[in-house]
């Protein structure tokens, strides 16, 4: 505050300010710190493993006096192996919210509140993440809630039955999003065995259940809320030394309990070409996804980084898909076609959602993306295409990531959730760099084929 | 082209964020240097936006940002022209993805670039506004797809953005520029021409409405090339649109919109004459943040709507328009208005619930007008947000955009940091007395959107509406007893009186 009134001493001389403002390399970025020149991670970071398997991923970041911070449970959807209990994970973070064994619920909230800190958690099919923002120097309380609560949960069951009404409102929220309706219909048909057959949030009548399950949450904590399965990621301004010290102290005597994750069944493999079509129950543009089986994360070999290229080659804003059948045409509303990364082998979908002039061309769009999975067979990938792709990704990267200590927490701790090394980042980036043009066509006759193909096709009530 | 320096100041903005202004040369350009981090980030944001938009024509403030973006770029300098397609591919490997954001009295077009490229992007950034090729295909594609989202996105897929855009249309009345959402109405948009787009840029994209910023890596030629861009604008002929006064409600209303969705979703509220250029802005934000803080449990509505009773996913109460909440969780920058409004936004509850649920918002929101908030939620909420404002800001783009905010409304100094500092020398009875001021309970105007509005307006019309808890929940005693004085409210509202629209009626 003192510099701002000196400034406006000067200002109000009748100057205006045009200078050239040298940053110092202050911000608590310490000198005994390794920059790995070729890495995309350019500021300092320190990881560390504890001895009951917790991991640490500190980075230093220039945001004066505050760090976000994110703690990640290798648990999902995925993990919900049960009949009956599928969206458990998504409930289960909901019920993180509800007090420990000697803080109630409003008590546990009262930290968070005391110290000003934004939290929040989320849930998907592979991760449950709880995350916030908070000033520096209340970290250490923030960290002790949250050892806390992964360590000593525990609220009555009229806590539970309360939360259960909760997530029934954010189910019958979803469901008024035909996006939703399609996500739920897609993941049903296109696997049998394994869990990513249902929605994080579970199916309806699992959920009308919830008030009912006081006692089998427990075993479900037990069993993925253990040091072993998760990470703590703060990016922001702290030193290294004190972040880990505090993390040790809060979270070093934390003991693996005897239950181990369970099992989940492996999908066989498919063999068909799948296909659906649902009634969304009010009036709503036509939406088509017509996905396939694609491989697990990982970057051991160049099959995801084809992938991610493919899908921005052949169907980005700047592909000739794009551009014949939604700019020229009309046809189209919006094309989506990002690749989610997944434990387990996944689904890559390409939804189209219909404009008012493309409801009766289902048959030729449906055909148009076929075709284009022929082409990316058949026909070589163009290079200059390939390379724009491939500099898009690095670029892409290094704005959005780095824009805020919250969006790098947020990847570092996505790709460490299936990698648990630093070093993953720059594996994702020297993978995409390798694809060459025989991999693009590779993958595509390996994976984009009719036997792993499973379509739903999403119509609006005619009113 | 006017070549005149006018109201130009470069402002250098410190590393912490501060920014320093200079009150004898108001700054439209605002620069922020930080090295540490490998990118770049521009937003230009022109003072013009839905509020701007004629008679007949609502809905051409987006359609002219739309298309400025998306209609392609003619030569400028050494760049060449380039059709939408071609400029994209040009875009791509950049990963520099021009984005356009257009609210009531904001226009911005913002991007990211990474250091090395800032120089580049920023120039293609300058194309797409100095030479817009505004292609008339590309223009009846933009038309088409916003005729769709009025037609369909609004009245039928988002229930509760349906019923915050209904709440505006009833808070500010038909004729006020409010009135419309952003994408405008059916008619509107369908009669605009591209001889509309040209008029509506030639006088709005000028400089008396245009603040620059940029932040991040900042080289001598980027500064220079943004000091050509800023000098190279026409002058324009006004700073801001005139907007007439807002309604004064000197009753309640209720308005049920009928859409086709399983659950009902409440809306309530009223214009205020609060903004953030008030000196009473931080006694109501320390109140809107107790009383219905954005998606936490610090506000008053979460714990006794959601955590409590176990109604719906959160209720939370505004003194600040907030789009799109249900996709963000903190305040978006560039959505300045110079009209606020005070209002609260029920989430979806079970149909059998909503009677209940719009009698517990009007009920509390006048309990919290008559007697404003407790001494022990003055504390908790003052201490949190002593801890929170800073955090609110910790990324680069959001700090640029929350300066750019600042120079809209006239407030001098680094916002968030004496935000803080004025929160944390309130007193509570400089926040009740705040809270008597701005919350207007007579003036309640409500909206509730259901599907079933015969069977809502029954209820809310009958002595009684009782809530149904879901299978097990418990409430306490005291809260049962609260229950049956919610079941037995009076809205205010003469069952004559209630106004029934179909949704889609809100965007033809």
């Amino acid at each position: 505050m003192g510099k701002s009134s000196l400034f406006f001493g000067v200002a109000s001389l009748g100057l205006c300010l045009l200078v050239a403002c040298t940053k110092n390399s202050t911000n608590g970025m310490g000198a005994n710190v390794n920059r790995a020149s070729k890495s995309i991670l350019t500021l300092p970071h320190q990881t560390a493993t504890l001895e009951n398997g917790l991991k640490v991923f500190l980075v230093k970041y220039p945001s004066t006096g505050v760090v976000a911070y994110q703690l990640g449970v290798r648990v999902g959807s995925r993990n919900e192996v049960e009949k009956g209990k599928s969206g458990f994970a998504h409930f289960f973070e909901h019920l993180m919210f509800r007090g420990t064994k000697t803080l109630s619920s409003q008590e546990f909230g009262a930290i968070y509140t005391e110290n000003g800190v934004s939290y929040n958690a989320w849930t998907w099919y592979d991760m449950t993440n709880y995350h916030g923002k908070v000033a520096s120097r209340y970290l250490d309380k923030i960290l002790a809630a949250e050892a806390d609560r992964f360590q000593n949960l525990d609220f009555s069951e009229a806590a539970l039955k309360a939360e259960a009404g909760a997530v029934m409102g954010e189910y019958l929220k979803s469901a008024s999003d035909p996006g939703f309706l399609m996500e739920e219909t897609m993941q049903e048909l296109a696997y049998k065995s394994h869990t990513y057959g249902h929605t994080t949030l579970g199916y309806k009548a699992d959920i009308e259940q919830y008030p009912n399950r006081y006692q089998d949450v427990w075993p479900f904590f037990k069993r993925y809320y253990r040091p072993s399965n998760v990470r703590i990621v703060l990016v922001g301004d702290i030193e290294f030394d004190k972040a880990l010290e505090l993390i040790r102290a809060n979270f070093g005597a934390w003991e693996n309990p005897a239950e181990l994750p369970q099992e989940v069944t492996p999908e066989s493999e498919q063999n068909d070409e799948r296909s659906k079509a649902v009634e969304f129950p009010s009036a709503t543009p036509t939406r088509i996804a017509i996905a396939h089986k694609v491989p697990a994360f990982g970057t051991k070999d160049v099959e995801n980084a084809a992938l991610k290229l493919i899908a921005d080659v052949y169907f980005s804003e700047t592909s000739e898909f794009q551009k014949i059948y939604r700019f020229e045409k009309g046809w189209l509303d919006s094309v989506s076609a990002f690749p989610f990364e997944t434990v387990d082998p996944g689904l890559w979908k390409v939804e189209l959602v219909l404009s008012e002039a493309g409801k009766d061309k289902e048959a030729e769009l449906k055909q148009a993306v076929l075709d284009e999975m022929e082409k990316i067979k058949n026909s070589p990938v163009d290079t200059a295409e390939l390379t724009s792709a491939k500099m898009r990704a690095r670029n892409a990267a290094l704005t959005q990531w780095f824009s805020a200590p919250d969006s790098l927490a947020g990847q570092i701790n996505w790709y460490t959730n299936f990698e648990a090394d630093f070093e993953v980042l720059d594996r994702v980036f020297q993978r995409i760099d390798e694809v060459q043009p025989s991999d693009v066509a590779a993958f595509a006759k390996k994976y984009l084929v009719n036997t792993k193909r499973t379509t739903v096709t999403l119509r609006g009530k005619v009113q | 082209m006017n070549k005149k320096l006018f109201g130009l100041g470069f402002v250098v903005l410190a590393l912490a964020g501060s920014v320093f202004y200079s009150p004898s040369c108001l700054g439209k350009v605002l620069l922020e240097k930080n090295n540490d981090l490998p990118l770049t980030v521009f937003n230009i944001t022109f003072r013009a936006g839905s509020a701007d938009d004629p008679q007949a024509r609502q809905g051409l403030a987006n359609l002219t940002a739309r298309l400025v973006r998306e209609g392609g770029v003619k030569a400028l300098g050494d760049l060449p022209a380039l059709t939408r397609p071609e400029l994209e591919k040009v875009l791509f490997p950049l990963a520099a993805d021009i984005s356009v954001s257009v609210n009531k009295e904001q226009t911005s077009f913002s991007v990211m670039a990474t250091a090395e490229n800032g120089d580049r992007v920023f120039a293609l950034l300058r194309q797409v506004l100095q030479a817009p090729a505004l292609d008339p295909v590309e223009f009846k594609r933009i038309k088409e797809e916003t005729k769709l989202s009025l037609t369909q996105k609004w009245p039928q897929q988002d229930q509760e953005e349906l019923g915050k855009a209904a709440l505006e249309r009833v808070m500010y009345g038909p004729a006020h520029p409010y009135s419309h959402v952003v994408e405008g109405t059916l008619a509107g948009v369908e009669a605009t021409t591209i001889e509309d787009v040209k008029e509506f840029a030639a006088k709005l994209y000028t400089k008396q409405r245009l603040t620059v910023g940029v932040t991040g890596v900042i080289g001598g030629d980027l500064e220079a090339a943004v000091k050509v861009f800023n000098d190279s604008l026409p002058e324009g002929e006004s700073a801001k649109a005139t907007l007439p006064a807002a309604p004064a409600h000197t009753a309640r209303t209720l308005t049920l919109v009928k859409g086709d969705f399983e659950g009902t979703g409440v809306h309530l509220g009223h214009p205020t004459s609060l903004t953030r250029a008030s000196a009473d802005f931080p006694a109501m934000f320390l109140a809107n943040n107790a009383y219905g803080k954005h998606r936490d449990f610090v506000g008053r509505l979460m714990r006794i709507v959601r955590e409590i009773r176990s109604m719906n996913y959160g209720t939370y109460s505004y003194i600040e328009e907030f789009p799109n909440g249900g996709r963000y969780l903190s305040e978006q920058t560039q959505v300045a208005r110079s009209q606020q409004a005070f209002t609260v936004w029920g989430r979806p509850t079970t149909a059998e619930n909503g009677c209940f649920l719009l009698r517990l918002l009007a009920r509390e929101t006048t309990k919290l007008a008559n007697e404003g908030i407790t001494e022990e939620e003055f504390k908790r909420v003052q201490k949190y947000l002593i801890g929170n404002i800073p955090i609110t800001a910790a990324g680069i783009e959001k700090r640029l955009g929350i300066s750019i905010d600042s120079e809209f409304y006239g407030v001098t100094g680094d916002y968030l940091a004496n935000l803080q500092a004025k929160v944390s020398e309130l007193t509570h009875e400089q926040v009740n007395a705040a809270i008597k001021k701005y919350v207007q309970p007579e003036s309640l105007q409500m909206v509730v959107v259901t599907k079933d509005t015969d069977a809502f307006s029954k209820e809310i019309s009958s002595d009684k509406c009782e809530i149904t808890y879901k299978d097990g929940v418990e409430v306490p005693a005291e809260i049962s007893e609260e229950d049956k004085k919610i079941a037995v409210y009076d809205v205010g509202v003469e069952a004559a009186q209630i106004k029934v629209v179909p949704a889609a009626s809100l965007f033809e």
